[in-house]
C-alpha cells in the first residue's frame, strides 16, 4: 500500500486547512467541532484498522474508546499522575482490552465475529454503570477531567488544546502512512485479499490479526483519553455499542480502507450532525436514511469515489499521452 | 500523593465540620496529614474536632486536637502551646474560623456585629500573636488566612458579616432533593403506619444513598424491613421481585427506582394486583407520564411531587394556562420543573442588567423567587438547594378535562419539616 | 416451583422475539440489527390501533401485518442490491436502519410512554405452585410454543419452507429451476419482521411502551442467537428458555446481578463452543 499521489495531495490540503484554521479568527464553537472531529478521527482510524485492513467488523471498539477515557480520568482525578502518563495508560489499557476481547472474538469470524464483539462490549458496559460503580462513578460518571499540563501552556485554551490534538493526530497519521507500506502493511493487505493463500504462504494469520487488532485498541484508547479531556467529563455512554455504531457510520460514509477516509468520514458526520440538527429535531434518523444510501449508491465512501475518479482520471490522461505518441 | 509537607507542623482553627459532610477546616487538616504534615486542630465543638482527627488517624496520619474557643485570648495562647509541646514547632497556621450573620446594617444587631467580629478577625490576630513568635525562633513560618468571596464584590444578599458556601460554585438545584422526598416517604409511611417494608432499589449511587438513609430512619422509628433486592437500571423484568413480595408479610413497598423501571415494576405488579394488599410508595416515582405508561394499576401509588398543575398560584395558573394553549394538554411535572427553573435562572440574569457570568452566579446563589409555579423558592447559597415546600401526592382517577390517571396533592410539607440547617 | 414458571415465561419471550432474527440470517445470511426498532414498531402500532379499534387482537394483527409489509419493502429497495456484496454491508445497512425507525416512530408519537393494558381475556390471576401468576403470563408460554411449533412445520414439513432451505443452501440451482428466488427471500425477511413485530405487540402490556425497546432488547436477541448457533430455530428456543431460567433464578437470589449472570454465561460459551451450544453444521431448522 503505497502511497498515491492522490494521498499526498489529499493530505496536504487537510493539513493547509488545519494549520490555517486558527488564525482565520474562528468560533469557539468551530475550534471544539474541528479539535472532536480530530479525536473521532483517531478513533475511526483506529477502527479502520480492523475494518477497512482486514475486513472485520468489530462492534467492540467502543469499550477500547471508553476504556482509554476511564483510564485518563482516573489516573488524574484518583492517582494524581500526570497528564501524559493517563495518555499512556489509556493506549496501554486499550491494547489489553484489544487483546483480551482477540481471545473470544478471532475463534470466530464474520458475522460471529460483530456479535461477540458486541457482546463483550455490552457487558463491560454494563459493568462500568453498576457493579463497578464507586470505580468509574456509574452512570453519572467522573467530572472534571483535566487538560494537559506540559510547558507551562494553558490547554483549557481551546486554541492551545486544539494544536495539541492536531500534533497528536499528525503522529498518529505518519504512523499509519509508514505501517501502511511497511512488511507488516503488506501482509495484512494479503490476508485481507486471500486468507487462505496468506496462510498457506505461511503466515501466521491468527497472530496478525491480533497484532492489527491490538493496535487498534490503542488508537482507539488514545481517542478516548483524548475525548474525555475535551469534554472534560466522561460517563459509560463512551461504552454503549451504538457508540461503535456510530464510528461504523463514520468509516464507511469517509471510505473504509483508504487513508484519508476516516478522517473524511468523521467530519462528513459532525458536520451533518451540526447542519441538520439546526432545521430538524429528526436529525438522527436523517443521518440514519444518508448513510443507507451510501451503503447502497456510495459503498467506497466519499474518499473511495474521490480515489477512483481521480484514479480513472488518471488513467485517462496516460492514454491519451501515450496516443499522443 | 506527594507528601510536600513532610516534617511539617500544621494547626488549623476550626478544624471540625458544623454539619455532616466536609467543611474547609476538616478538609484542610485530611489534606496536610494526607501531604505528611503533622496537624493540630481545634473547634469549639470537640467532638467535631476528634471526628476530623479520627479521619487522619484512619488514613495513617498524625493530629491532635484541643477544644478553644477562638475568641478567647488566654485560650488561643494555650492551644499554640499545646501545639508547640505535642509537636516542637508551628510551621503552618490556618485561620479558618469564620461565621456570618445575615442581615444589612439597619437590621443587624450589635451584639451580632461584634459577635461575628470576634469570631472572623480577632481570632486572627490572637492566633498569629501568639504564634508568630514560635515562628520567629524557628526562623521560618506561614500564616494563612481564610476569606471569602463576599468580602471582594456584592454577593446580593445582605451579609454585613460573612460566611464561605462549600460545594461547586456553579451548579444549583431548583427542584426537589432527594433527601426531602424521602422524608416525606417516610413521614408517608409513619402516617399510614406501615409496619413491615419491602424494598425494590435500582443499582445507582443516588438510590440506593437513599434507600440507606430510609432504612436507617424507618427501622429506628420503629418500622421492620421484610425484604430488599436491588436491580439493574433498565432492568425489564421484575416478576421474580414481584412475587417474593407478594409472598411476603410486608404492608410497604418502598421503590427507589427510577425513570422507566418504575412503569415496568408497576405494570408487573399490577399483573398480580399487589396494590390491593400492599401499599406502593416511592420517594419520587409517579406522575401523568408514569401513570399514562403504567394504566390503572398506577392508581393508588404514593409519591413526591416536584411540580404539578393543581398548585394554587396565579404563577402557575398563569403558567399552566399559556402550557394548555399551545400544546393542549396540561404540563406534566417534567415540564413544570424544567420551566420553574428556567425561569428563575432567566429572571435573575435579566434583573442584574449586566453580562456577567459571576454576577450571575452570585446572584443566584442568593436569590428568593417569590413567584416561583411551585410557591416561594428560596436558593441557600450554603448549599446550592433551593429551599421550598415539598408536596406529596397520589395517583387517582382524573376526570376531564384532567387526563384519565392523574395525581392529587395529599400533603404540603413547610420547609422546616425537609431541610436542615446550613451552618457553617 | 414458581420461578421455574416465571423463567418459562421469560425464555418464551426471549424466543419470539428472537425467532425472527435467527430466521432472517438461517435461510438469508443478514443480521438484522434493526430487530429490535422492528419490535419496537410492533408495539406502538398494536398500541395505536388498540386504542383506536378497543380490541387487543386487531392490535396484534395490525402489528404483525405492518412490520411484515415494511420488511418485504426494505428487503426490496435496501437488501435487494447488497447481496452480491460481503456480509457487512447489509448488517451495516440495517445499523441505519434502526435510527431511521426510531426517529419515525419518535415523529408519530412522540418520546413518552404509550400504555397498553393486558387485553380482559387474558387479564387475572392463576394460583398455581404456591404463588399468584398472571395468566398473561402462560398465554405467552403458550404462544410460545404454537409459534415455534408452526415455525417448525413450516420449514420443515411444507413446500414453501422446502424451497426456502433450497434457496438458502443453493440459491443459483433453485434459480436454474425457474423459482423466484428474490420472492422467496423476500417472503423469508418479510416473515422474520412479522415475528418480530408480533413479539413486540405481545410484550406491550408487559413492559414500557418507549423509544429505548429499539437498542435495548437487541442484545438479549443476540446473546440467544449466539448461544443458540446462528439460524438454528431449535437451538434458538434451547437457548431462549435456558437463558430465561438463569435470569429467573438471578432475579430470586441476587437481583442486581442477572445482567451480568446472563452475559457469564454467554462467555462461557464463546470459551468452550463458539459457535453456539446447539451448533448444526447444516443450517436447517
Amino acid at each position: 500500500m503505497k502511497l498515491s499521489k492522490f494521498d499526498i495531495l489529499f493530505g496536504l490540503c487537510l493539513a493547509f486547512i488545519g494549520l490555517l484554521l486558527p488564525f482565520s479568527n474562528p468560533r469557539e464553537t468551530l475550534i471544539q467541532l474541528i479539535t472532536l472531529a480530530a479525536i473521532w478521527s483517531i478513533f475511526a482510524i483506529g477502527f479502520d484498522f480492523v475494518f477497512g485492513s482486514l475486513g472485520m467488523i468489530s462492534f467492540g471498539h467502543a469499550t477500547f474508546l471508553g476504556v482509554g477515557g476511564y483510564a485518563l480520568s482516573l489516573a488524574t482525578q484518583k492517582y494524581g499522575l500526570p497528564f501524559m502518563a493517563g495518555v499512556g495508560l489509556a493506549i496501554f489499557l486499550g491494547a489489553v482490552f484489544a487483546l483480551l476481547f482477540s481471545f473470544f472474538a478471532l475463534r470466530v469470524s464474520g458475522i460471529f465475529f460483530a456479535l461477540v464483539t458486541l457482546a463483550l462490549s455490552q457487558l463491560v458496559f454494563i459493568l462500568a454503570d453498576s457493579k463497578l460503580r464507586s470505580f468509574t462513578g456509574g452512570s453519572d460518571g467522573i467530572l472534571g477531567v483535566e487538560r494537559p499540563s506540559l510547558l507551562g501552556i494553558d490547554f483549557f485554551d481551546p486554541i492551545n488544546f486544539y494544536w495539541f490534538v492536531l500534533a497528536i493526530y499528525t503522529l498518529v497519521m505518519l504512523a499509519v502512512i509508514s505501517l501502511r507500506s511497511s512488511p507488516f502493511g503488506r501482509v495484512i493487505a494479503a490476508i485481507r485479499n486471500n486468507e487462505i493463500r496468506a496462510d498457506q504462504l505461511g503466515f501466521n494469520v491468527n497472530r496478525y490479526k491480533q497484532i492489527t487488532f491490538v493496535i487498534s485498541g490503542a488508537l482507539s484508547g488514545l481517542a478516548g483519553a483524548l475525548l474525555a479531556s475535551l469534554l472534560m467529563y466522561m460517563n459509560p455512554q463512551m461504552l454503549h455499542w451504538t457508540t461503535s455504531g456510530d464510528v461504523i457510520i463514520m468509516t464507511l460514509l469517509g471510505g473504509s480502507g483508504t487513508l484519508w477516509g476516516a478522517t473524511v468520514g468523521v467530519i462528513a458526520f459532525e458536520f451533518l450532525k451540526e447542519w441538520l440538527s439546526s432545521w430538524t429535531e429528526y436529525w438522527y434518523g436523517v443521518l440514519g436514511m444518508i448513510f443507507i444510501l451510501v451503503t447502497i449508491f456510495v459503498p467506497r465512501g466519499i474518499v473511495g469515489e474521490l480515489e477512483r475518479m481521480y484514479s480513472t482520471r488518471q488513467k485517462r490522461l496516460d492514454l491519451r499521452q501515450r496516443r499522443a505518441k | 500523593m506527594t507528601k510536600r509537607l513532610e516534617g511539617k507542623v500544621a494547626l488549623v482553627t476550626g478544624c471540625g465540620a458544623s454539619g455532616p459532610g466536609w467543611g474547609n477546616g476538616k478538609a484542610m487538616a485530611v489534606l496536610f496529614a494526607r501531604e505528611g504534615a503533622k496537624v493540630h486542630g481545634c473547634d469549639i465543638q470537640e467532638s467535631a474536632a476528634l471526628e476530623t482527627q479520627s479521619i487522619v488517624q484512619e488514613e495513617g496520619g498524625v493530629m491532635s486536637v484541643t477544644a478553644c474557643d477562638v475568641t478567647q485570648p488566654d485560650e488561643v495562647e494555650k492551644l499554640i502551646k499545646k501545639c508547640v509541646d505535642i509537636h516542637g514547632g508551628i510551621d503552618i497556621l490556618v485561620n479558618n474560623v469564620g461565621t456570618a450573620r445575615v442581615g444589612g446594617v439597619v437590621e443587624q444587631s450589635l451584639e451580632e456585629w461584634r459577635q461575628v467580629f470576634d469570631i472572623n478577625l480577632t481570632s486572627m490576630f490572637l492566633a498569629a500573636k501568639h504564634a508568630i513568635p514560635y515562628m520567629l525562633k524557628q526562623g521560618k513560618g506561614s500564616i494563612i488566612n481564610i476569606g471569602s468571596v463576599a468580602g471582594v464584590r456584592d454577593s446580593g444578599v445582605p451579609y454585613v458579616s460573612y460566611t464561605v458556601p462549600g460545594g461547586s460554585r456553579y451548579t444549583f438545584r431548583t427542584s426537589n432533593t432527594l433527601d426531602m422526598e424521602n422524608r416525606m416517604a417516610l413521614s408517608y409511611m409513619q402516617d399510614k403506619k406501615l409496619k413491615k417494608i419491602y424494598a425494590v432499589t435500582a443499582d445507582y449511587q443516588a438510590t440506593r444513598d437513599g434507600w440507606e438513609w430510609f432504612k436507617k430512619n424507618a427501622t429506628s422509628s420503629g418500622a421492620q424491613i421484610a425484604g430488599e433486592d436491588y436491580t439493574p437500571l433498565g432492568n425489564r423484568d421484575f416478576s421474580s421481585v414481584v412475587d417474593k413480595i407478594a409472598k411476603s408479610d410486608a404492608d410497604g413497598v418502598f421503590l427507589a427506582l427510577t425513570g422507566s423501571d418504575v412503569v415496568t415494576f408497576l405494570k408487573q405488579a399490577g399483573q398480580v394486583n399487589l396494590s390491593k394488599s400492599k401499599v406502593i410508595f416511592g420517594p419520587v416515582v409517579a406522575d401523568e407520564t408514569m401513570a399514562a405508561g403504567v394504566g390503572p394499576s398506577a392508581l393508588g401509588v404514593n409519591s413526591g411531587m416536584r411540580y404539578h398543575y393543581t398548585i394554587n398560584n396565579a404563577a402557575n395558573r398563569k403558567f399552566v394556562e399559556a402550557y394548555q394553549k399551545k400544546f393542549n394538554v396540561f404540563p406534566p411535572m417534567a415540564a413544570g420543573e424544567a420551566y420553574d427553573g428556567m425561569s428563575w435562572w432567566l429572571d435573575t440574569v435579566e434583573k442584574t442588567g449586566v453580562w456577567d457570568k459571576e454576577k450571575w452566579v452570585d446572584a443566584f446563589a442568593n436569590s428568593v423567587r417569590e413567584n416561583s409555579v411551585e410557591g416561594k423558592k428560596t436558593m441557600r447559597a450554603c448549599d446550592r438547594q433551593a429551599l421550598q415546600v415539598g408536596y406529596w401526592g397520589e395517583v387517582v382517577q382524573g376526570t376531564p378535562p384532567a387526563p384519565a390517571l392523574t395525581m392529587k396533592i395529599t400533603q404540603v410539607f413547610p420547609e422546616n419539616k425537609l431541610f436542615t440547617d446550613c451552618k457553617q | 416451583m414458581s420461578t421455574i414458571v416465571i423463567g418459562l415465561s421469560l425464555g418464551m419471550l426471549l424466543f419470539l422475539l428472537a425467532a425472527g432474527l435467527t430466521l432472517i440470517f438461517g435461510m438469508l445470511g443478514v443480521i438484522n440489527f434493526a430487530h429490535g426498532a422492528i419490535y419496537m414498531l410492533g408495539a406502538y402500532v398494536s398500541f395505536e390501533v388498540g386504542k383506536q379499534t378497543g380490541s387487543f387482537l386487531m392490535g396484534v394483527i395490525a402489528a404483525i401485518t405492518i412490520t411484515g409489509v415494511l420488511g418485504a419493502a426494505v428487503e426490496k429497495l435496501s437488501l435487494r442490491p447488497l447481496y452480491e456484496r460481503p456480509h457487512f454491508y447489509q448488517l451495516i445497512l440495517t445499523f441505519g436502519l434502526i435510527l431511521v425507525l426510531s426517529d419515525v416512530v419518535r415523529y408519530i408519537w412522540g418520546s413518552g410512554y404509550q400504555e397498553v393494558s393486558i387485553p380482559p381475556l387474558w387479564n387475572g390471576t392463576v394460583d398455581m405452585l404456591g404463588s399468584t401468576i398472571p395468566v398473561y403470563r402462560l398465554f405467552v408460554i403458550g404462544l410460545g410454543v404454537v409459534v415455534s411449533t408452526l415455525l417448525y412445520l413450516f420449514l420443515e414439513k411444507s413446500t414453501f419452507g422446502m424451497l426456502v432451505r433450497a434457496a438458502s443452501s443453493d440459491a443459483e440451482m433453485v434459480r436454474i429451476l425457474g423459482l423466484p428466488v428474490g420472492t422467496i427471500r423476500m417472503a423469508v425477511f418479510s416473515i422474520g419482521c412479522a415475528l418480530s413485530g408480533l413479539a413486540g405487540a405481545i410484550a406491550a402490556p408487559l413492559f414500557p411502551v418507549e423509544l429505548g425497546m429499539a437498542t435495548n432488547t437487541i442484545i438479549d436477541c443476540f446473546i440467544v442467537v449466539i448461544l443458540g448457533g446462528l439460524g438454528n430455530i431449535r437451538g434458538a428456543i434451547a437457548a431462549s428458555l435456558m437463558v430465561g431460567m438463569v435470569r429467573a433464578l438471578g432475579y430470586v437470589y441476587m437481583p442486581s446481578w442477572v445482567d451480568i449472570l446472563t452475559f457469564s454465561l454467554l462467555i462461557l460459551t464463546l470459551l468452550t463452543r463458539p459457535q453456539g451450544l446447539f451448533f448444526r453444521a447444516a443450517r436447517s431448522a
